[in-house]
């Protein structure tokens, strides 16, 4: 893949796409059980703080994605759902206008991206961010050395006062653009999963480029259960959900599911 | 050939001779093991780059096939083996957590003999070479009298049979531990399916599952297999969506996944199963095969669904309408397990759960139940013995009344945290004068121990595994080392040691029949004489007519398998298998709350050295977030009823105990049913699990299953009472102000099922 606009000046009027890719996540609420390998495989890719019980105490835990629960219904007629949560990648990103350093910013391949060492730690793209995907270092890591022998070197490990965030896995996407590049080829649909990606047993994550109109996650996104997880806020999310089928829905629940009454980040 | 094409080679499927013939002329692979300084990096290596290695996970329970990412000398991920039958290159929490169970910070690195007495908790780190000697006098005097018994956790593939030839030739008692013991389900699959090894139920490929307590998608046989047919069931391409009925005491992660959900009264899950033929038949004769089942009367009447209401607590009309979706959906099965399997009747419900199946007359059929591929090699068990709490309790009593053994050898089970807190088996197996352990984490039962020989870390050492499910393919997975030994040995002296080269190397030394059973010097010789064995027969995933070059593509590969036909069952033999009513460990008046012990997804049953995993710890329960501790799980009314508040800590006392944790109002479970998770309540295991939360193991009562001896798990009942002090259970949940959008719902459903 040759970087169309590496060293040219940058055309506004352009989408931000212009180099033809825009990667993008389709969740299956359908498929989705709930397990949590996701969050756990997220966590041994990228170098995540642990969240030990005071952090977690402090409303300071770090999860780049977590499954939200939805309680529904009263007992014995009560269901709860599950719903993956993570970085949106918005097209329309309200963290990236209030970084006062640019520390996040959008990239030409359609990924929201922070700069660790652009970043000073002001919080304020946590505050704006609604589905609280944003988590900031409060703390030094402090590991156990053998905790630290199994980091990946692919991925920094930040310091106090950073703002983090889930990146799509952006050091498998370089690694797997490194490895088409070796054979001079074009990069595949399929040949980037991040880590949440390549646990999930169901198979709920679907990865892949937007832009391409034959990668499977933009045909999925085709699908007529497709919705984007607070829409009306303009935000033009790059990760799209495909509703839950539940045959009984109208049944049991007129409302047809909960608010984000269990979103949980950490408090910035 | 580069090392990165053998990477890529070792996650991608389709390989055929080429790449094993490749691999084989990369050079020496072994170097790839070596721990490599950063100092002196040899000249050939080019940073920057890593290797991919196939073994198998042994955290995970149920030997997922994985590819492990090794960099710098070190394990850096874990992901699914993409060609492995079992898990097709998905894992799950357990499996990505092998990372701290590997690079835990409290594994004991060298052997250990407690400084002054046992139990001391403080020990003097030792040489083998001086701890060895010891240790095999004190075996052959032992084995004279036949004074020996090994403890293990239930283990098939080679250390089975290792362990079974060891323990036959040195006339050794060799008891197995399984805390939930799942007796009823393997005894109800023998009668009914003609095999004890559970079956493999072909959710991807039915129309309806039927679950009653069948827990399958957080626990049983291998949640990552059910996980990814769960998938396909709902979503995958080519089929219509599968529709899924569950019925449980409480809402589990499983049944919240069901397109319905109904609570079942504990214990009566059998009767309802036999409700549902009752409907299913529709007025029919009851096959011949199910006669047993009427207890002589000849047809099920007196089990029609208004009858049965009451008792199970499941609304008439639902269980008619379950039935007739069941009976009309062209593919269905019939699932179960988890606490259903755990009453004194359990025998009694898993039969009469798995006999809905013969009714659908689906056994071996696509969508329905599909027995499991023999074990490719005749000598390798694929079944893994269990001993029942029967016999845990006639050898703890046998303690007791004088008959002690000379030696207890101890791996990979900790019946000390296991067993019920009554049977006191942390004292009766201190009566035992020496006890070896060959735990790498000092948990409950091995700080009993007057000697800790550690063992390897799985991602360290050889092994394989016989997947627990497996219709399709006869499959033997292979266990490498990925990496050396984090602790590793200098000169013989300290370190880790493989449990099966030290077993395999004893048995040379004290020779005799036992060095004739076990000629092998190593596990890697035991493992690499059985591979060969299969090369001859020239078909499955890896042939090659060069035993080198064999050897080499099965450890790439990850293991060994052939496409197998289906087998055909037994005719179902229900003999005996009468409704009974389940019994508990005491009346409704002192004690009115059913006790449900639930594993926990992350921690399981906590028997095994999960809980040292900070991640493991740290994510958060699927129903109620909560992470770090144990908690209660109460029906909101029950705690208006008692005046107990969330985060209140509460006293469960069953006959045989009381614990105390936080209560959490959980809106998925009846006023009668208290759900209390299992994995943690650890005194020992190191900073991360010891003195953290309770172990309900402990309170559970000491009720047996007549039929199988086993003991039955679910049927104790408790109190529940306020203590006036509170806490805070940490939990993911809730952490932020929740964002309210009044016209646009978060989670979004819709009730066409295309």
């Amino acid at each position: 893949m040759k970087q169309a606009a590496e060293g040219k000046e940058q055309d506004t009027s352009k989408p931000v796409t212009s180099i033809g890719r825009r990667w993008g996540m389709v969740v299956d609420l359908d498929r989705c059980t709930g397990c949590q390998a996701c969050v756990v495989a997220c966590h041994a890719e990228n170098n995540i703080a642990l969240n030990l019980e005071d952090v977690v105490l402090q409303q300071r835990a770090i999860n780049w994605i977590r499954i939200e629960r939805y309680w529904e219904g009263e007992y014995p007629n009560v269901k709860a759902r599950f719903l993956p949560m993570f970085c949106q990648h918005c097209n329309n990103a309200p963290c990236e206008p209030v970084c006062p350093v640019y520390a996040t910013y959008h990239n030409q391949e359609g990924l929201n991206v922070q700069v660790y060492n652009r970043c000073i730690g002001t919080r304020y793209c946590a505050n704006n961010c609604p589905y609280h995907a944003r988590f900031f270092n409060f703390w030094e890591r402090d590991l156990d050395d053998t905790h630290r022998e199994y980091l990946n070197p692919n991925v920094t490990v930040r310091t106090k006062g950073i703002m983090e965030k889930c990146t799509f896995c952006v050091q498998r996407i370089r690694k797997s653009e490194w490895e088409r590049r070796q054979a001079d080829e074009e990069l595949q649909d399929g040949d980037v999963q991040p880590a949440c990606v390549q646990a999930c047993p169901t198979d709920t994550l679907v990865f892949g480029n937007l832009e391409d109109e034959n990668s499977r996650a933009a045909q999925l996104a085709q699908n007529k259960r497709h919705y984007r997880v607070m829409e009306n806020l303009g935000t033009d999310t790059n990760v799209i959900y495909l509703k839950k089928v539940d045959p009984h829905a109208s049944e049991t629940s007129p409302a047809h599911a909960g608010t984000a009454a269990d979103a949980g980040g950490n408090s910035a | 050939m580069r090392r990165r094409d053998v990477l890529k080679l070792a996650g991608t499927s389709g390989l055929g001779m080429g790449a094993a013939v490749a691999f084989a002329g990369c050079g020496t692979p072994d170097r790839e093991f070596h721990i490599q300084s950063p100092v002196e990096i040899p000249e050939d290596t080019v940073t920057g780059l890593d290797t991919w290695y196939a073994t198998i996970c042994q955290d995970s329970g149920d030997g997922c096939g994985v590819i492990v990412r090794v960099k710098s000398g070190r394990a850096r991920k874990i992901e699914g083996n993409p060609d492995y039958p079992l898990n097709r290159g998905k894992s799950s929490a357990r499996v990505q957590a092998a990372l701290q169970t590997l690079y835990n910070p409290d594994r004991i690195p060298n052997p250990m003999i407690p400084r002054r007495n046992r139990g001391s908790g403080r020990y003097r780190f030792m040489r083998w070479d001086d701890v060895l000697p010891e240790f095999q006098s004190k075996l052959d005097a032992a084995r004279e009298s036949g004074g020996i018994v090994m403890i293990t956790e239930p283990v098939n593939g080679h250390l089975g049979m290792i362990l079974e030839r060891f323990t036959q030739s040195i006339g050794a008692r060799w008891l197995t531990f399984e805390p939930l013991e799942q007796a009823a389900v393997r005894q109800a699959s023998a009668q009914v399916f003609g095999t004890s090894r559970v079956p493999q139920f072909d959710i991807a490929n039915t129309d309806y599952v039927l679950s009653i307590d069948g827990n399958f998608l957080e626990g049983g046989d291998s949640p990552v297999h059910y996980g990814q047919a769960y998938g396909h069931f709902r979503q995958g391409e080519g089929r219509s969506r599968g529709t899924f009925a569950h019925f449980d005491t409480h809402l589990t992660m499983t049944a919240a996944n069901a397109d319905e959900w109904h609570p079942v009264t504990p214990g009566t899950e059998g009767i309802l199963a036999l409700s549902i033929a009752h409907a299913v038949l529709a007025g029919r004769p009851v096959p011949a095969a199910l006669q047993p089942l009427t207890g002589g009367e000849g047809t099920l009447e007196a089990y029609a669904a208004e009858k049965v209401a009451d008792a199970t607590g499941v609304p008439a009309e639902v269980i008619q309408r379950v039935a007739h979706d069941f009976a009309a959906a062209p593919t269905a099965v019939a699932m179960g397990g988890g606490s259903a399997a755990g009453h004194t009747n359990g025998l009694f419900n898993m039969s009469a759960i798995f006999a809905l199946n013969l009714l659908k007359d689906n056994v071996g059929q696509t969508g329905g139940v599909l027995l499991n591929a023999p074990s490719p090699l005749p000598d390798i068990p694929a079944e893994a013995p269990v001993t029942s709490f029967e016999e845990w309790q006639t050898f703890l009593g046998e303690i007791e009344s004088g008959q002690i053994p000379q030696v207890l050898l101890i791996h990979g089970a900790n019946p000390v945290y296991g067993l019920p807190g009554v049977l006191n088996a942390g004292s009766a197996l201190g009566a035992i004068p020496y006890i070896v352990s060959f735990s790498n984490v000092l948990d409950e039962t091995t700080a009993l121990s007057d000697l800790i020989l550690p063992d390897h870390h799985y991602l360290e050492s050889w092994g394989t595994s016989i997947p627990p499910l497996g219709a399709e393919y006869s499959t033997l997975g292979v266990q490498q080392p990925v990496v050396r030994p984090y602790h590793q040995e200098f000169e013989g002296a300290a370190g880790t040691r493989a449990f099966a080269d030290v077993l395999l190397s004893l048995a040379q030394s004290l020779g005799g029949s036992l060095a004739e059973a076990l000629p092998w010097a190593t596990m890697r010789d035991a493992i690499r004489a059985s591979v060969d064995e299969l090369q001859a027969r020239g078909d499955g995933s890896v042939t090659s007519d060069d035993p080198e070059v064999f050897w080499l593509s099965v450890l790439q590969r990850g293991g060994w398998w052939v496409p197998a036909e289906r087998v055909t069952a037994d005719a179902p033999d229900l003999a005996g298998l009468t409704a009974v009513e389940a019994n508990f460990s005491s009346g409704t008046g002192e004690f009115p709350y059913h006790l449900i012990v639930t594993p926990s997804v992350l921690l399981g049953d906590g028997s095994g050295s999960l809980a040292v995993s900070p991640w493991l710890q740290s994510t958060a329960d699927p129903m109620t977030t909560g992470v770090w501790a144990t908690w209660v799980a109460l029906s909101p009314k029950t705690m208006a009823a008692l005046g107990i508040q969330e985060n209140d800590i509460v006293r469960i006392t069953s006959v045989a105990g009381s614990l105390l944790a936080p209560a959490y109002p959980y809106p998925g479970i009846g006023e009668g049913v208290v759900s209390v998770p299992l994995g943690q309540g650890h005194q020992e295991l190191g900073r991360y699990a010891e003195n953290r939360g309770e172990n309900a193991l402990r309170i559970l009562a000491p009720v047996v299953q007549e039929e199988t001896g086993a003991l039955a798990w679910s049927a104790t009942r408790v109190r529940i009472a306020p203590t006036g002090r509170r806490t805070r259970l940490p939990r993911i949940e809730g952490i932020t102000a929740p964002v309210q959008m009044p016209d646009e719902k978060t989670f979004q459903i819709t009730n066409e099922t295309q």
